[in-house]
């Protein structure tokens, strides 16, 4: 059961946005985080929400799956517009002992909520349209430059993509070694902290172990398939631009521009 | 222990379900020695699990000695004391610096004092043969069957009046096998343990079981003595599973007209059987 | 020269104590000399702790022998220069079918080796393809190996050596984590690219069932070959191979049984198919 939870909630469909190159999207999602910052204005919002709400259309993605990505965020969000609308000084709009709400901080709130929100929304617009190994190519290709001051950029994408890989069969085997304490009478629920984290030995013991046993067979089978780094490794699926990646890449600079604009002049 | 219409279903919310388990219905009285057959995904682990109260059913009725066990009051930690349950490949569960300490887990879970546990934990490694010596060494450090034995051994330190055996021969060699069965089958014997082994395997159970249950894609098949489950050979190979090899052999014979009892299940009775057979034409 | 030659082949661990001092040394592998013939099916037999593995990963340098030389297609495994093209002329098929995968997708696995030898894009896609074919995987292309059976993981495994085009797959104990299904599609599988690819094949087991198609069979114990021979040779040989700890087939045993019984049984019967026809011819 386990094993069918898809990590990054991938969201398999036709669209424009999965077809892009992944480095495109991470580009794209990087600047879009930035002007997110740049923008401070009411236009300035709707502009960078519209571009989103776009992006999102093309994505034929559905929305209740974009707006699922807030909701582990959400007592975050909720405690950061806490504190930004009761600890910003200013005129004081209501008070109640010790708790002072003033103007600024009402703006504050509301700006911090928004920021967060087209924040994660974006984000998780690009982890819904890309798979996890695309982005561990595109994030090995797009650092590839790095490997000049050597950084290990391949050996780095190759251990993201199999600790992807290992994910769901980790977690598999977590519940399955609960179970066995369990049937022995072990008990992960009841206690306070200290009882729980004692508690969690026989769980994390036997975890820790046969990570590594599987972390050595899968070295020797890497090996026997000879396996030997980075250099002189040819690509199944090798990344290549098409016309629509240069497009996105103009849209998305144009963008920037955008919103840099709007921040100047009004 | 009973159990009554006893259905599990998975992610039933969403679009995934699996129907794990439809309409169970068993009755497992003490001192028996129970095969549980089934090919992989059939729901034998899965029901096994509902036995000690590690998944609750999506609905129907599982009782231990007369007692609905999610019914009020009931001590579910108390019955996995009771309900023991040896999962597959248990070696993996090993997670103390010594032998001797693992195995204390189970019993000082049951908040027994430390007297009792040791008195246990050192009957228990009695039981499954583990030697002396090795008693205060690192359970990491042990052969595969070694390992095993010695988490067997943490599960019957909880002294359980139902010993559950998840394909406890999985990965051995031929010789780990026969160890195991032999130790299973003497735990029956000598102390009356009610025994449940889970296996694809006809040929681990054949020599041993007294009553064989064959699950197949969440239900149950067939529920009866072994001779009389197989005599259902095509279902059975239908269900991805194979009789006895010997059980095979004699049906063979009986195919080409000799007169055997084609439901033997042991080396002995066959060859016991041919003698005859060969005796009886050429004297 | 054979497409694998060992000569004198010893592989020793040394034992350490808590401090890091001495405290054994074990012989797993001691003076072993194997010859085999391109497009041969060896077996090497041997109970769990036999050596069979340790000698298996000495074949494509995993491990480093301690004494003696092995000689892959005229190579020389001590030869570093020669490490990769050894690797690839001699592929190896491992025990868990989880821990051999690396790719997310079954094409993507498949693809690894040839990615690693450098082959060209287009020429990977149509050796993971012809690949997946021979293994009747191609349909499972696209998916994730999560969802796969077991027997299904190492077809995919086995697809992944392919890819690389090597002129000899070593499977260690392909077998022992599978279920009967699973088992009987790996060796079906083997016997498949032996007969049909000319691929050397040596599979270590300890499942004596799996080898009764081998050209030759090797028995190891205690790091040395105890007996060597056709099957029908080693089969004979009942009373030794119960000594060694195999699991003699129940056919076989049979046969032997009422061989000392007084029975004009053959030597050498190693299926039931054989034992019909000698009982039939006796009876």
């Amino acid at each position: 059961m386990i094993r069918e939870i898809t990590i990054g909630q991938y969201y398999d469909e036709e669209s424009v946005i999965h077809r892009l190159d992944p480095r495109v999207k991470l580009v794209a999602t990087l600047v879009y985080i930035i002007s997110i910052f740049v923008v401070n204005n009411i236009i300035g919002y709707a502009f960078v929400a519209l571009f989103l709400g776009i992006c999102v259309a093309l994505s034929r993605v559905p929305v209740k799956f974009i707006v699922k990505g807030l909701r582990p965020v959400m007592i975050i969000l909720l405690i950061t517009i806490a504190f930004n609308m009761l600890l910003t000084p200013g005129e004081i709009l209501w008070q109640f002992a010790v708790f002072k709400i003033s103007r600024e901080g009402l703006k504050a709130g509301a700006t911090m909520a928004l920021r967060l929100t087209l924040l994660i929304t974006g984000s998780s617009l690009m982890t819904l349209t890309t798979t996890p190994n695309n982005l561990t190519d595109g994030m090995e290709r797009l650092l590839k430059p790095l490997t000049y001051i050597k950084v290990p950029v391949h050996e780095i994408a190759m251990m993201m993509s199999i600790a992807l890989r290992f994910i769901p069969i980790l977690l598999e085997e977590t519940d399955i070694i609960m179970k066995a304490q369990m049937a022995r009478g072990a008990d992960f629920e009841s206690g306070n902290i200290f009882k729980r984290a004692k508690a969690l030995v026989p769980l994390l013991v036997p975890l820790f172990v046969s990570a590594f046993r599987r972390a050595n067979d899968l070295a020797m089978a890497m090996e026997a398939r000879c396996y030997r780094g980075g250099d002189g490794r040819t690509k199944m699926k090798p990344l290549k631009y098409a016309g629509r990646d240069y497009i996105a890449y103009a849209v998305i600079w144009l963008f920037l521009a955008g919103c840099i604009a709007l921040r100047i002049l009004l | 222990m009973t159990l009554e219409h006893v259905n599990c279903i998975y992610s039933a919310d969403t679009n995934h379900s699996v129907h794990a388990l439809k309409d169970i219905c068993l009755n497992i009285d003490d001192g028996e020695f129970i095969g549980l057959i089934g090919h992989t995904g059939c729901g034998k682990s899965t029901l096994v699990q509902h036995l000690n109260g590690l998944i609750r059913p999506t609905d129907g009725l599982i009782t231990y000695d007369g007692q609905d066990i999610y019914g009020k009051g009931f001590n579910r930690k108390e019955l996995r004391g009771k309900v023991g349950l040896v999962f597959q490949y248990p070696e993996h569960q090993l997670f103390e610096n010594d032998v001797f300490a693992d195995v204390c887990f189970g019993p000082t879970n049951l908040g027994l004092d430390r007297k009792e546990v040791e008195l246990r934990a050192y009957e228990a490694l009695h039981a499954v043969g583990f030697p002396d010596e090795d008693f205060y060494s690192s359970p990491f450090e042990l052969s595969g069957g070694q390992k095993r034995r010695v988490a067997i051994a943490g599960v019957l330190a909880m002294k359980p009046r139902i010993l559950i055996l998840d394909e406890p021969t999985a990965g051995l060699d031929p010789k780990g096998r026969e160890d195991i069965l032999e130790l299973i089958s003497r735990l029956h014997s000598e102390n009356n343990m009610t025994i449940i082994l889970v296996s694809h395997s006809m040929d681990d159970v054949a020599g041993y079981a007294k009553r064989l249950i064959v699950m197949d894609h969440g239900s149950i098949a067939y529920d009866d003595v072994p001779q009389e489950v197989f005599r259902n050979v095509r279902e059975l190979e239908a269900m991805g599973l194979a009789l006895p090899e010997v059980t095979y052999i004699m049906r063979t014979l009986k195919r080409n007209g000799y007169d055997v009892d084609d439901t033997l299940t042991t080396i002995d009775e066959a060859v016991d059987a041919i003698v005859d057979l060969y005796k009886s034409r050429h004297s | 020269m054979g497409i694998i030659e060992t000569r004198k082949l010893a592989y020793e661990y040394i034992r350490r104590d808590d401090e890091g001092n001495v405290s054994g040394i074990t012989r797993a592998v001691d003076d072993v000399n194997i010859d085999v013939r391109p497009g041969e099916f060896i077996a090497i037999l041997g109970h769990n702790g036999s050596g069979k593995s340790t000698l298996a990963k000495q074949i494509n340098a995993i491990l480093t022998p301690s004494e003696g030389e092995i000689y892959v297609d005229g190579m020389n495994v001590a030869d570093p220069s020669k490490l990769w093209d050894i690797r690839q002329r001699a592929g190896m098929v491992f025990q868990n079918p989880d821990n051999q995968i690396i790719g997310q997708l079954v094409e993507e696995d498949v693809g690894f080796g040839p990615e690693n030898l450098g082959v060209p894009t287009n020429e990977i896609w149509e050796r993971v393809n012809e690949s997946l074919k021979m293994m009747q995987m191609l349909e499972y292309s696209k998916h994730s190996p999560n969802k796969l059976s077991g027997g299904q993981k190492q077809r995919v495994s086995i697809a992944g050596v392919l890819a690389m085009h090597p002129k000899c797959i070593i499977f260690d104990e392909p077998t022992a984590m599978l279920d009967p299904h699973g088992r009987k599609e790996v060796i079906r599988s083997a016997r498949a690219l032996n007969d049909v690819e000319k691929i050397t094949i040596i599979l270590i087991t300890h499942y004596m069932e799996e080898t009764i198609y081998a050209d030759r069979i090797f028995v190891m114990d205690k790091g040395r070959i105890a007996m060597e021979g056709t099957p029908k040779e080693v089969f004979s040989q009942v009373e030794k191979l119960q000594e060694l700890r195999l699991g003699v087939p129940q056919a076989t045993l049979v046969a032997y049984r009422l061989k000392q019984a007084g029975l004009p049984i053959p030597d050498g019967i190693l299926t039931r198919q054989e034992l019909r026809e000698a009982l039939k011819a006796c009876l």
